[in-house]
């Protein structure tokens, strides 16, 4: 097993742990939670957007489960599994803010297609080549597409831990199953990208 | 049930994450080296692998922007501080909730154990015992033997009479003195 199944995303490695900074947190220093917030920020506002569907809703949603996970630090059983609890807020607060826009009859506000193009101008490798470009941004609306088709845990694996980064111990807590069970989920899910996309790959 | 061919997917999806054990990558290794259709399909997990980290962005957000509103919102909340109860709770709730369950569990068999007629009792019978009490006055012998029997000529006298001779245990009290009748419920003696 390697580094990427046990250590917190961060690129430091003499950085302190989840659980000190959790414990410090706890014990009146604020600033730790400061440390956090900059550990995670990243992937929990990139789950919440490919669940959403929009940066604002999901820096939203992300500045709620924070909050949240500030409030009720508490009662976090193991300091250490702090990332995986907040992706498990994340996603869960996701989910009912999906849901209550649903029946409020609201249509998703779909940025997700041109933002990322916009973030992937080499997507296609050679930027001077406008049919490599045209090719790479093909295949980008197809993944996003085939990305969105799979099921939930399928995905949120493949988001949390093949595009994010985050360790499988941390996705397996965020949803709330085993190791082994994030590596299928995440080997099922490529399997039908795979599926999906053999025709542009 | 999954196929050899699956199972075999399953570790070349999890040697491109690098997340398989030493034997595995072995086992994943020698078949690279000598299966070319193996080796394509490594390239097809690494093609996508690329393509989800190329294409599947993030929104662009300043985050150092939304780090400095948290900081904000934080200042303004309490501290979160472990309520002493909840340190006290935190582990012994469960032993306490063991603690109840096996009191209750002890409590309802020993009950039910109670409740239960005696299986043991025995019926005995045998030859008539002999017992001898001896007091400083006097002394008394009790005789405790089998129900009498009756004989033919008892039982049609009985059958014509309607009447029931009982068949309880004969006991014969002999000796100087007869032993003083026991007290009744209420104390007296009659």
């Amino acid at each position: 097993m390697t580094d990427a199944a046990t250590h917190p995303p961060d690129k430091n490695p003499n950085a302190p742990e989840d659980g000190m900074l959790v414990r410090q947190v706890l014990s009146g220093n604020r600033g730790a939670f400061d440390r956090l917030v900059e550990r995670y920020q990243k992937p929990a506002v990139a789950v919440a957007y490919r669940m959403l569907g929009n940066s604002s809703d999901a820096m939203e949603v992300v500045q709620e489960a924070l909050l949240k996970s500030y409030r009720s630090l508490a009662t976090l059983q193991k300091p250490e599994a702090f990332g995986g609890w907040l992706m498990r807020i994340v996603s869960n607060l996701s989910l009912n803010y999906r849901r209550s826009r649903r029946s409020k009859s609201q249509l998703p506000l779909d940025d997700l297609l041109d933002s990322s193009e916009s973030n992937s101008p080499q997507a296609g490798g050679d930027t001077s080549d406008p049919e490599r470009i045209m090719e790479g941004k093909e295949l980008g609306v197809r993944l996003k597409k085939a990305l969105d088709s799979l099921p939930e845990k399928q995905r949120l694996a493949i988001l949390m831990f093949t595009v994010e980064g985050l360790p499988q111990k941390q996705v397996a807590e965020a949803l709330e199953c085993t190791v082994e069970a994030v590596k299928w989920h995440v080997f099922q899910g490529r399997k039908r990208l795979k599926e999906l996309l053999k025709d542009v790959m | 049930m999954i196929s050899q061919q699956e199972q075999f997917e399953f570790l070349i999806s999890q040697y491109v994450d690098g997340t398989l054990n030493e034997l595995e990558m072995r086992i994943v290794e020698d078949r690279l080296k000598t299966d070319l259709a193996a080796r394509e399909l490594l390239e097809e997990y690494r093609a996508l692998n690329s393509a989800l980290a190329t294409h599947v962005t993030g929104p662009e957000v300043d985050f150092d922007e939304f780090r400095a509103q948290m900081r904000d919102l934080i200042a303004d909340e309490p501290l979160p501080q472990r309520q002493p109860y909840q340190m006290f709770t935190k582990g012994y709730l469960r032993l306490a909730a063991a603690a109840v369950l096996l009191v209750v569990v002890s409590g309802g068999v020993i009950f039910w154990d109670r409740s239960q007629p005696q299986s043991g009792a025995m019926l005995i019978t045998g030859p008539k015992i002999e017992t001898t009490v001896s007091t400083e006055k006097s002394s008394m012998e009790i005789q405790i033997g089998p129900a009498p029997t009756m004989s033919p000529d008892e039982r049609v006298r009985n059958a014509m009479n309607d009447t029931v001779t009982p068949r309880t245990p004969r006991i014969e009290i002999s000796g100087a003195e007869k032993p003083r009748p026991a007290p009744s419920s209420d104390g007296k003696l009659y």
